[in-house]
């Protein structure tokens, strides 16, 4: 019995997990972004990045490209710019200049990003529909995005069999 | 019955418990070959930080412990001050609808700093969190925030304590009005404040952002403001600032402000050589920048920026250009350029910069990239050269090897007197198992600056070995 306590007690150490339900951010414009509201995708691709930060410049079209390429999902693809505002006014600029089909978020205090433990950009996760990040990676090199293609597959598939 | 009691609380413990944790610990290891002895006791520098948070439905906890072992003495120069383990962040945040109520440390911000602004730049050694109280109104009409408590500075120090508070409303969708307060206690019931207004003005293509800024202890006022446009292929920004005797510091010299410095962030080595270091107290610029995109394939970036002191001195200015071309699927490159005055060197720099990134496969990148600098010094009139070579590959997703080599003229000077004028390293990023990463470098690296947001801190130059390894959960 007492093993079995153990093991129990042991197994969310065992466990870990980040969920982004709890989380608000704004938008570029200034509007409310309540992820718990805003989850209810195929698939959430959630990427930190910063308008300095050229790695991140690359990731975007790569994101995209797999949007588009399946077309026939919902994928939501959220981009939470970490600038400081140092480089806070260049983000609207950034956002309205290029046409990616991406959810804009600005995080200027650097308190979400904190909470999920971000420490370097791009930093990219994955989340299914209950906001539960099942994958992430730090730093972008070009072939990455098949990493990520793959988790967005294992993920419709475990759903599928449930 | 008692054992299956027993089994369903804890099972119902464990589904409670079972909330989401998130575990990070970033590990640095540096081996000195060759150092200063009057600086560093040995040759060995260990630094650890360790985060950990836990998220349930309606609270969440989190802390970070840190090792510095012993304290890097290019960064804390009174190594003694600073315990070499310690917890230097812990928290505990409740949620109710839109109130959220802090205990413990935080980060925050005002406006756009000009106020108050604390923040973690773990590349820079900045971790100016608030230890104390706070509570948040997040509203679709009124936010509001309102803290009290007392800054970290770099020691881990705490001293004065500071209240603040923050609102915005929305009168109308596209017009954000907003105000900040912030007072710090002093000994002997003394004390000083500061206030802040501002407004944002969103419409589709344009974007307006002004801040009007009043301190107590002087008779000025200090003001940042941004305006932002798309017009077509061109999207252009604009930025003007006015800072005077904006600082405000705590006993120990830490600042709660960090406003904006309108410089550009640089990721280029070179372009952070000479950067511009941030003076709240005297400081009146701006920045323009325009980003021309004439296809998919092309990107062009003007940039100008201007910083001069009340009294007319010129204390930073640089002129920018960048092209960015994607050739075709597998072959991309860029060119760059800058011309660069800084007065804290007193030293005008022309950076010119080119690199291509080729992709060998679906997976393979080699990316070369070569940056030059040309630098006279106003001062003796004297001229250098520096020269850096990147030589990268990368195989997704797991292995990053790059050999960066670096040569200058400067020893040939008569009044500077130099070791070494070559240095060369190699470095392999290694990414396994759910994005943990473990990184060698090996070699000698130059002095120089790290530069994030307008704050620089200085490196050393190193000859050695460093490890560095990241694990997340």
């Amino acid at each position: 019995m007492k093993k079995l306590i153990g093991l129990l007690l042991i197994i969310p150490f065992l466990l870990p997990a980040q969920e982004l339900e709890r989380y608000k951010l704004d938008d570029v414009d200034g509007n409310s972004f309540l992820f718990r509201k805003n989850l209810d995708h195929d698939a959430n691709i959630l990427i930190f990045w910063a308008t300095w930060c050229l790695p991140c410049k690359k990731e975007f079209p790569a994101l995209q490209d797999l949007k588009e390429k399946y077309k026939d999902k919902d994928i939501q693809i959220i981009a939470i710019s970490v600038d400081s505002p140092r480089s806070l006014a260049k983000v609207k600029m950034f956002t309205k200049s290029h046409s990616y089909d991406f959810v804009y978020l600005v995080d200027p205090s650097g308190d979400v990003s904190n909470k999920l433990l971000v420490k370097e950009v791009p930093h990219t996760m994955l989340a299914d529909k209950t906001g539960k990040v099942i994958y992430s990676l730090t730093g972008y090199r070009k072939g990455d995005e098949k990493q990520l293609e793959e988790a967005m597959l294992k993920l419709w598939n475990t759903e599928k069999k449930e | 019955m008692k054992r299956t009691a027993a089994v369903i609380l804890v099972l119902f413990c464990v589904q409670w418990i079972h909330g989401q944790i998130s575990f990070r610990n970033q590990f640095k290891f540096t081996n000195w070959q060759d150092y200063d002895t009057d600086k560093l006791a040995g040759p060995n520098l260990l630094l650890n930080w360790a985060d950990l948070t836990y998220q349930h439905d309606w609270f969440s906890i989190g802390l970070r412990y840190e090792i510095n072992l012993p304290p890097d003495p290019y960064i804390f120069e009174n190594d003694t001050l600073l315990n070499q383990y310690d917890l230097t962040f812990r928290y505990a945040e409740f949620y109710f609808n839109d109130f959220t109520a802090t205990i413990g440390t935080f980060y925050t911000i005002f406006g756009r700093g000009l106020t108050l602004r604390t923040y973690e730049e773990r590349n820079l050694r900045v971790d100016n969190n608030i230890d104390g109280i706070r509570f948040n109104y997040d509203g679709s009409f009124v936010r509001a925030q309102v803290l009290a408590g007392k800054m970290r500075d770099k020691y881990n120090r705490r001293e004065d304590t500071v209240y603040g508070a923050d609102a915005e409303i929305k009168p109308l969708n596209d017009l954000t009005i907003g105000g900040s307060f912030l007072r710090q206690n002093e000994p002997g019931d003394q004390f000083s404040q500061i206030w802040a207004a501002r407004l944002k003005y969103s419409y589709q293509w344009l974007e307006f952002y002004g801040e009007l800024v009043r301190p107590d202890w002087y008779d000025a006022y200090s003001y940042y403001a941004s305006l932002n446009a798309v017009l077509g292929q061109f999207a252009i920004t604009g930025e003007y600032k006015d800072y005077d005797h904006l600082s405000f510091r705590n006993s120990f010299g830490q600042e709660y402000n960090a406003p904006p410095s309108l410089s550009r962030e640089h990721t280029f080595t070179y372009l952070n050589r000479h950067p511009h270091a941030l003076n709240l107290d005297d400081e009146v610029g701006y920045q323009v920048e325009v980003n021309w995109f004439p296809s998919d394939e092309w990107e062009i970036i003007l940039n100008h920026s201007r910083t001069d002191m009340h009294s007319g001195v010129t204390a930073f200015k640089e002129y920018y250009a960048d092209v960015h071309n994607y050739f075709n699927a597998d072959l991309e490159w860029r060119v760059a350029g800058a011309l660069t005055y800084d007065l804290t060197t007193n030293t005008d720099n022309i950076t010119p910069i080119a690199e291509v990134y080729m992709n060998v496969n679906e997976l393979d990148q080699i990316h070369l990239s070569f940056q030059h600098q040309h630098t006279k010094n106003l001062s003796d009139l004297s001229e250098y050269d520096n020269n850096m070579l990147i030589v990268e590959f990368t195989r997704s997703p797991w292995l990053n090897v790059a050999i960066v080599g670096e040569e200058t003229n400067q020893h040939l000077l008569t009044n500077v007197n130099m070791d070494k004028h070559t240095w060369l390293y190699a470095t392999a990023t290694f990414t396994f198992w759910n994005n943990q990463q473990v990184s060698v470098l090996y070699g000698s690296r130059r002095e120089g600056f790290v530069c994030v947001g307008g704050i620089c801190r200085y490196e050393p130059e190193f000859q050695g070995l460093e490890l560095k390894f990241t694990m997340r959960l």
